[in-house]
């Protein structure tokens, strides 16, 4: 089966400082990844290249087995890559409301059910009766799902989610958790998943990938990265 | 991405217009005096030991103004940014009320103080008058520099302070060295608008460098001389803003709703009866007492007088309210023009490279902008210019295009790339991204600028006395040559007019663009 992603010897750099050193690595179609590793090893950063927000310095991106990013050229913008993208921050237009925010892709494709569409998403991720509310009125649970939402509304094939949890306690951590899981296995999404909370990567990928310094230290099942010699995997583990 | 000038096509455009209206006439007057045969020389030749004595004056009260200014405003910005004074946040904005007035309209309200008080305005026409007038005016500005950084300062910083060595301690030794390049920054800002000031030193009568350049120029038509002093000026502040220009460009207290800093605030019942005292007697001295001496004054001599001034500045303004409302846009335009980048990204080199033009030319004397646009205009090919109210629009965004500039940049600075990104990656084109997120999250910081550019106009005069066209009549002009030869109750209720048509224009607009706001959709969000 041919994988969503690929990352081919990539390299980047902010100014001087290289933050990605000769990176490859293959997400399978279909699977949960997560990136986990410490803040500043680079995890952030390749989904944004992945993304297309930003561009390496050398190496290759490959989406579905095409080329998107070749070195510093932009082979496919990031509006025509078909990802969906939930930021840390989650970035929800704050002026508008929860329905504007999940329908205003549809309404710029000139979708006439725009607004229909949104609700009925809403409803699957049970915040319908959120719709008329601003971000601001929300909990951090629901500005979670508002992202989800918004992220999924264009169906896309490759969800990217960029440390969506960290600001959430855990019981609503769990139940999204849960949730990620579910529309996983109905929409057989693919999902590359960032976090520095092993415990969140255990309890969600079929693939971990262990970070350190824009280096891939180890990577493999979470049964396998658990078992692991490598001496920096253990101590991360340990806290 | 694309080629540079295919990216944004509207705002080069409007830069590149921007360059040709007002930049080209700033950088044509120092070619003519370095490259036009004689005219260094004629310049040099100019400077005699009274025109020394002048500059010298001149860089004297600067420096007077700005070191006054700076303490006084510093202690009011610490009273009213840091500590628990009940009611500050309405006391601050009472003591910025110098700073939307034109400086001469506070110049005729001193003297009204001083000649009521003492019967003579012996001390308010003395340069120390003049230090006093402009500290009054410019001592909102450093409150609210010194005042910006004061917040800025991270509280856990002073928190150890006070847990190893008491809050005395912290303040002199960790607070203030904190926010040393703020206070530089008051003092240098100060300093050049103070040697660029020239309505309050003419309506006082006090001879200083820009009113020599004003007479010159206007009084004896000796315009190659007028030209070359100019420069010597322009040299000043350039040199100025060489040391300065980076903090200055980012002017972080040109901010609305301004995010992060954790300042915690200093209390107790000493400080804060120390403070309400030093406020309350700024506010009552800086603007209370003169205006309402001013008022006392213009209602001395009865209604008749009233009736005069009124009479006298009604017809002017129409076209004054006409032409700050215009000129209010065009700041707005070119100020978000010269701003102008993608959310969250930082400033480009096309950015830096106008934030230093703008800063230079608000810096620039009102009157060495003057002579420069006339000295460029004033030629037969560019009379459709020259000759109509388009020279006064020029004037007005080339003076104050910067403040926009600012508050639009620093508006930008403050949304997260994140909000642009996910609407690129959801494939939403870039006028709709323009239009539906960016445009209404920026709408106070536009509107502010708006407001700000409308006001500035509304009351500039250094300028507007160069280059104003013949029957054309402006609030600032017609007053300005009226008070020459009017008795003093006529120009205190001819004040006293202006700054009520400046205080209800300002007040409509402000609930004019209050209600726009609110019906927007970024009200919603708050």
């Amino acid at each position: 089966m041919q994988p969503a992603v690929e990352f081919r010897h990539i390299t980047h750099a902010y100014g001087s400082r290289e933050v990605i050193h000769d990176l490859s690595l293959t997400v399978a179609a279909g699977s949960i990844t997560t990136l986990l590793g410490s803040s500043g090893c680079g995890k952030t950063t390749l989904l944004r290249l992945l993304a297309g927000l930003e561009t390496p310095a050398g190496g290759e991106v490959y989406l579905h087995g095409t080329c998107v990013t070749r070195g510093s050229r932009l082979l496919v913008p990031p509006e025509r890559r078909g990802v969906g993208f939930i930021f840390q921050d989650l970035a929800l237009w704050p002026h508008m409301t929860v329905l504007e925010n999940v329908a205003f892709a549809l309404r710029s494709r000139h979708d006439a059910d725009a607004g229909g569409r949104a609700h009925t998403l809403l409803d699957r991720l049970g915040i319908g009766d959120q719709a008329q509310k601003y971000p601001h009125q929300l909990s951090g649970g629901q500005q979670q799902l508002t992202a989800i939402a918004r992220a999924l509304v264009l169906n896309p094939s490759l969800l990217l989610m960029d440390e969506p949890l960290a600001n959430l306690d855990v019981k609503i951590k769990k139940e999204i958790l849960t949730l990620i899981r579910s529309l996983h296995e109905r929409e057989g999404l693919t999902i590359l998943y960032v976090t520095h909370d092993h415990r969140e990567a255990f309890s969600l990928a079929d693939t971990v990938v262990v970070m350190r310094e824009g280096r891939i230290v180890e990577s493999g099942t979470v049964g396998e990265i658990k078992r692991s010699e490598n001496e920096y995997v253990r101590s991360f583990l340990e806290y | 991405m694309g080629p540079l000038v295919l990216k944004y096509p509207v705002q080069k455009l409007i830069l590149l217009l921007f360059l040709a209206l007002a930049v080209v006439p700033v950088l044509n007057i120092l070619f003519h005096i370095f490259f036009t045969p004689g005219v260094f020389r004629t310049t040099l030749a100019s400077f005699n030991l009274y025109t020394w004595r002048l500059l010298g004056q001149s860089l004297l009260l600067a420096t007077a103004v700005a070191l006054l200014a700076t303490l006084s405003g510093t202690a009011l910005g610490f009273f009213l940014f840091r500590s628990d004074l009940p009611g500050r946040t309405l006391l601050r904005t009472l003591l910025l009320i110098p700073l939307f007035l034109s400086p001469y309209l506070l110049a005729v309200a001193w003297k009204d103080l001083f000649f009521l008080s003492t019967g003579t305005t012996a001390f308010i026409t003395s340069p120390a008058g003049v230090v006093l007038v402009l500290t009054t005016l410019y001592t909102p500005l450093a409150m609210l520099i010194a005042g910006t950084a004061l917040a800025a300062i991270d509280i856990s910083y002073e928190e150890s302070g006070w847990l190893l060595a008491g809050r005395r301690n912290t303040l002199l030794h960790i607070t203030l060295p904190l926010i040393r390049p703020a206070l530089f920054s008051a003092f240098v800002m100060v300093f050049i608008f103070t040697l660029s000031e020239f309505s309050v030193p003419a309506v006082l009568g006090v001879k200083v460098f820009t009113t020599e350049i004003f007479t010159r120029f206007s009084a004896f038509y000796d315009h190659t001389t007028a030209i070359g002093q100019s420069a010597v000026l322009v040299g000043i502040c350039f040199l100025l803003l060489a040391f300065e220009a980076r903090y200055l460009s980012e002017a972080p207290f040109l901010s609305l709703g301004r995010r992060g800093g954790h300042a915690g605030l200093y209390r107790g019942r000493g400080l804060r009866r120390v403070g309400l005292f030093f406020v309350l007697f700024w506010l009552g001295m800086s603007v209370v007492l003169p205006f309402a001496v001013l008022t006392g004054q213009a209602f001395h001599g009865g209604m008749a007088v009233m009736a005069r001034a009124l009479a006298l500045l009604l017809p002017a303004a129409p076209s004054s309210l006409l032409l700050a409302a215009g000129g209010g846009m065009l700041i707005l335009i070119t100020g978000a023009a010269a701003a102008w980048r993608r959310p969250g990204t930082p400033p480009s080199p096309l950015n830096r490279g106008f934030d230093l033009l703008l800063l230079l030319l608000f810096a620039l004397p009102a009157t060495v902008l003057g002579i420069a646009l006339i000295h460029f205009y004033n030629r037969p090919s560019l009379a459709f210019l020259y000759g109509g109210p388009a020279i006064i629009l020029v004037g007005y965004t080339a003076r104050y295009a910067f403040l926009a500039a600012r508050l639009t940049g620093n508006a930008l600075r403050q949304l997260p790339a994140s909000f642009d990104e996910a609407a690129r990656l959801a494939a939403i084109p870039p006028l709709r991204r323009l239009l539906h997120i960016h445009l209404p999250l920026l709408l106070p910081a536009l509107a502010a600028s708006f407001l700000l550019g409308f006001i500035l106009s509304l009351g500039e005069l250094g300028t507007t006395l160069m280059v104003y066209p013949p029957g054309t009549t402006l609030l600032p002009v017609k007053l300005y040559t009226l008070m020459a030869n009017a008795p003093q109750p006529l120009t205190s209720a001819m004040t006293l007019v202006v700054m009520s048509i400046t205080f209800a224009a300002t007040t409509l607009a402000y609930l004019l663009l209050s209600r726009l706001l609110k019906r927007s959709p970024y009200a919603a969000s708050r």
